[in-house]
């Protein structure tokens, strides 16, 4: 059996799940999307059970992909920035055809029957955050108050009606940072006109990440940052260090977050929860191709080994 | 272009690879639990 992986070659957890897999005596397929453009032979023949990326496959060995779609030639990369301030147009065009058959070839998998994580459906679902959180509070499920705007008013009325309020992107890029009195200037509100943003109300208490596999948790940690997370608290030391620990969590907690998983059709993920105190928590969101090896190497969760499991069978 | 999020223009994914190659052998979760 064979599991093609696309991304990098040495992302960490590409890396670990090609370990997996093949420790159990099985194929990888290991695709370096930094090949292309330019890099090796690619063909897609329609009505050919074969394909080509620099090695010629058959679809039906493949039983499984996992695939980095936010790695597939992506104008935000910064390997494709000079290019592109050089070369607008054709650079786009380029990318978008590269893209195509990479997400094509997605869909062509999950014809023949093979596992494709994250589902072709799920592709750049973080860049929907507001039907993501839409769609969980519809289900009853756990959200901190969050408003998406570019208005200076609304944004004013919910500072006003929250104790502490985050405010941070729709999407990606930038951090989370609170929302204070030097933002309320009209000078700082103008800035709104150039791109919505996402305000929500601050939720004391620990970060926890949770990993589901087809319905199941099969791993949580709690982890301290002041980076790459919603966590405010200010931590002393090292602006890069991260603590990692194993998480319990309750009953309650796992059945929000497998049905979260289940309403986005997320077949893997990793659900970011703040957890107060007295055991009450918010869901912030989801993540179809979550990071997953500090888990797996810091504390002896062995995600990579679930997700090698469940792409051959 | 100067937005409201000062740090929106991040490159996330170029972020992810210099904060996993400046842990080196020692990856003590840098950025590990992004995206």
């Amino acid at each position: 059996m064979t599991v093609l992986l696309v991304g990098y070659s040495d992302l960490q957890e590409q890396v670990l799940l090609a370990d997996a897999i093949e420790t159990r005596g099985h194929e990888v397929l290991n695709c370096d999307v930094r090949d292309w453009p330019g890099g090796p032979p690619i063909t897609l023949t329609p009505g050919s059970s074969e394909a080509l990326l620099g090695t010629q496959f058959d679809y039906d060995d493949i039983t499984g992909a996992y695939i980095h779609h936010s790695l597939l030639f992506q104008p935000y990369e910064s390997r494709f920035t000079d290019q592109l301030t050089d070369d607008l147009i054709p650079v786009l065009n380029q990318l978008r055809e590269h893209r195509s058959i990479f997400q094509s070839l997605s869909r062509i998998l999950e014809d023949h029957g093979a596992d494709v994580i994250p589902p072709f459906h799920n592709y750049g679902f973080q860049d929907r955050k507001p039907w993501q959180l839409h769609l969980y509070d519809l289900n009853n499920l756990h959200i901190p108050d969050t408003v998406f705007t570019n208005d200076p008013d609304e944004l004013r009325s919910f500072y006003d009606t929250h104790e502490r309020v985050i405010y941070k992107p729709v999407t990606r890029g930038g951090g989370p940072h609170e929302l204070t009195d030097d933002d309320l200037t009209q000078e700082r509100l103008e800035k709104l006109a150039t791109a919505p943003i996402q305000l929500q109300e601050y939720v004391p208490g620990d970060d926890i990440r949770i990993y589901i596999l087809n319905g199941e948790v099969i791993g949580a940690m709690r982890y301290e940052s002041d980076q790459f997370s919603f966590k405010l608290d200010l931590k002393n030391g090292d602006r890069d260090s991260i603590d990692i620990h194993a998480a319990t969590i309750s009953e309650d907690i796992a059945t929000t977050v497998t049905r979260a998983a289940k309403q986005a059709r997320l077949i893997f993920t990793a659900a970011d929860v703040r957890r107060r105190q007295d055991g009450t928590y918010s869901l912030l969101e989801l993540n179809e191709t979550p990071r997953f090896a500090a888990a797996h190497t810091h504390i002896g969760q062995d995600i990579a080994g679930q997700l090698a499991e469940f792409l051959l069978e | 272009m100067d937005h409201f999020i000062a740090d929106l223009d991040t490159d996330d994914v170029a972020e992810v690879e210099r904060r996993t190659n400046a842990a080196g052998d020692n990856i003590s979760g840098i950025a590990l639990v992004v995206f």
